[in-house]
């Protein structure tokens, strides 16, 4: 039997036997107890009387005295009847109540409710470990493009808030501890619509432990990882887990490119949507001294990325930190003012704060402006909630770290292509980005951009490969058109062509597209559709090649023929 | 000694032998077949059927399903007498207590085989 019903009849045991008793033991005392009739002849009920009188005496209805007016000794066992029985009932409808409240049950039922709702998702899903900043944003990405997730967390509140959030589809949630195989079992992992496990718990043990689970129970799963320290990262990737996102790594990456680099980091930020857009005037001068509060695992990352790159940095550290300090840095409080005065922060052009701790970076960029009110800010920001707080204290660029992992994980799940995609775009100069920058904002003005790619294949693409192999030929530009109406274009554009393993970047308008090749495109999501509709339907891709419409129906067909 | 296991037990017991009571004598003499008696046996039955829910093993479930047979056909036997000598009133033919009677024959199997099957299961955890 199944959880529930089998503690429901557990409790249910006594209950039901006391019910029974009780009715049993007033039935048959109604058949013994004489009644007098008005002739004075004593007679007695039968089975089916007595029942009869209990059952409306112990649901307490109280038709009347049948089949005679009673006898007092029949009325006195009434008495007995009627206290025995509602005790009864009342014994088991409050344990009933009782089931129905007890934490166990409930957990039970709900567990069962949300195992059958997996069973029943017949669409790729993905497994989501961890709901917590990154995975909040994540959820909402993915739910956003329409694809199904399930989420584990350990915390009872953020199940809570995750049932509360409407997010448009059902989205599962359980609260349990994800690194507990079984666990991860009954949220399905092993079921043939999961296609992604996304372990990005705050704690790398957990993280590990469940790319392992998911390594060894699915092999055709996408396995995903977020690692703090570089040990797990390498752990991670030597039993081959698909991605390993450490937001240290990307954190030093991304503040380095917008100080080294600014088109090239809009860019990436505008692809990416990490929600880290620079905020200081274009053309700042960020030529200078830089100070960086905090030599914790993001500082060091971010001082040996500084340092190839050659940037002028001096670190603050507060003597706790478990790296090598480097030579000529500062020891103390970031976020006292002698110590920001001893680092020079009266000359610096800019400071970086990257604690681990919210507050003490708020308080050393609150302390650092009173000194320099010129300095450009950049910050980690550890908490989604601050980011109010980061934005009134004059952060130009507050990157938070929840951020930096949901942006990172989505372009994999999205498209493999764009993996690929946006390193080449890191290596382009920065003329380049900055045009595509511009195209970028032309078609798709502030919103959120979707990636997706396609290969020019039979299955994919029928309609394309059918002109191609009639001779015609078709162009990049042509998939850009709207299928309603030619003239006008969808809101997209190719990012990429691979082909023959050459890639070709923002291919011009009437580059020729062939067989085998993987384009990315990248636009709004209601440009996915109707691009869709174009490459598979025959008679809509000639639409756009030649303008003409084709009768489609095979009674239109005749006509037009004959 | 466990006293779940006995009152388990004893109830079991308790619905198999009042079952056999009622059902001993001539199949169709009213005189040899008590309705107090077959009042005991349904209740009892009832009572025994109760503490055989919720149970997990395969044999539980046997013991279920037994105990819901012997119910049900008790259950019909009581029905037919209070129509018979209540509702249409025909009174107790040899014909109508001869079907009551092998109803109650009926649940007596049953009950055997939940005795039985008790049995089983306690040699069985005996080992």
């Amino acid at each position: 039997m199944s959880s529930p019903l089998w503690l429901f009849f557990q409790r249910m045991r006594l209950p039901l036997v006391v019910l029974i008793s009780a009715y049993s033991i007033a039935i048959l005392g109604f058949t013994l107890v004489p009644g007098i009739d008005d002739q004075g002849e004593t007679w007695k009920m039968n089975f089916l009387q007595a029942l009869y009188v209990v059952s409306y005496t112990g649901s307490t209805i109280g038709f009347g005295e049948i089949p005679a007016e009673f006898s007092e000794g029949q009325r006195m066992w009434t008495i007995v009847c009627i206290y025995l029985t509602v005790i009864a009932w009342l014994f088991a409808i409050g344990s009933l109540i009782a089931l129905m409240q007890d934490g166990a049950f409930l957990q039970a039922i709900r567990r069962r409710h949300l195992v059958r709702s997996i069973g029943r998702i017949d669409a790729p899903f993905y497994l989501l470990c961890g709901y917590g900043d990154s995975g909040r944003i994540l959820v909402e990405n993915l739910s956003g493009r329409g694809s199904r997730v399930v989420v584990i967390d350990r915390d009872r509140d953020a199940i809570r808030s995750l049932v509360l959030r409407d997010h448009g589809i059902y989205i599962p949630g359980f609260h349990l501890d994800a690194s507990v195989p079984d666990h991860l079992l009954m949220a399905g992992l092993q079921s043939r619509w999961c296609v992604g496990l996304l372990a990005v718990t705050g704690d790398d043990e957990t993280n590990l432990k469940i790319a392992i689970s998911g390594r060894l129970l699915n092999r055709q799963l996408t396995v995903v990882g977020r690692a703090e320290q570089p040990e797990t990262a390498s752990n991670m990737a030597s039993f081959d887990t698909g991605f390993v996102i450490r937001p240290a790594t990307e954190f030093a990456r991304r503040v380095t490119l917008a100080i080294t680099r600014p088109q090239t980091y809009r860019l990436y930020e505008r692809l990416t949507e990490a929600g880290a857009p620079e905020q200081w005037e274009e053309g700042a001068a960020m030529q200078g001294r830089w100070i960086l509060c905090g030599y914790g695992a993001y500082g060091v990352e971010l001082y040996r990325s500084f340092v190839q790159a050659g940037i002028d940095v001096c670190v603050i550290e507060d003597g706790a930190s478990p790296y090598p300090v480097p030579e000529n840095s500062v020891r103390g409080r970031s976020s006292e003012a002698k110590t920001l005065k001893e680092a020079e922060v009266g000359e610096a052009i800019g400071l970086i704060a990257c604690h681990a701790s919210d507050a003490e970076n708020l308080s050393t960029i609150m302390t650092a402006r009173a000194l320099n009110k010129e300095l450009l800010f950049i910050a980690r920001e550890n908490h989604l909630h601050n980011r109010q707080l980061f934005a009134e204290a004059g952060t130009h660029l507050a990157s938070s770290v929840s951020g930096i992992v949901a942006s990172a994980i989505r372009p994999v799940l999205e498209a493999p292509l764009v993996a690929s995609f946006i390193d080449h775009v890191l290596e382009k100069e920065e003329r380049w980005n900055q045009g595509c920058l511009e195209q970028v904002d032309q078609i798709a003005g502030g919103r959120s951009l979707q990636f997706w790619s396609s290969q020019i294949s039979k299955n994919r693409t029928p309609a394309l490969i059918e002109a191609l192999h009639a001779g015609q030929p078709v162009t990049a530009g042509t998939l850009l058109r709207n299928p309603a109406q030619r003239d006008r274009g969808l809101a997209a554009l190719v990012m990429m062509i691979h082909r023959n393993g050459n890639d070709f970047l923002l291919p011009a308008q009437d580059m020729a597209l062939e067989e085998g090749d993987r384009v990315l495109f990248c636009g709004l999501p209601e440009a996915v559709k109707p691009m869709r509709f174009a490459v598979t339907e025959p008679n809509l891709l000639h639409y756009l090649l030649t303008g003409e419409h084709r009768p489609a129906g095979w009674l239109w067909k005749r006509f037009s023929d004959g | 000694m466990n006293p779940e296991k006995v009152i388990f037990g004893f109830f079991i017991l308790l619905a198999l032998t009042l079952n056999f009571g009622f059902f001993v004598g001539e199949i169709d003499n009213p005189d040899h077949h008590n309705a107090y008696e077959l009042f005991a046996a349904l209740v009892v039955s009832m009572i025994a059927t109760v503490m055989k829910l919720g149970e997990r093993t395969q044999i539980g479930a046997l013991l279920l399903a037994a105990s819901l047979v012997a119910d049900l056909q008790l259950l019909a036997a009581s029905v037919i007498w209070a129509i018979a000598a209540h509702v249409l009133e025909v009174g107790l033919t040899p014909a109508i207590m001869a079907s009551i009677v092998s109803l109650s024959g009926g649940a007596l199997l049953a009950n055997a085989v939940s005795t039985l099957l008790v049995m089983m299961e306690a040699n069985r955890f005996n080992r």
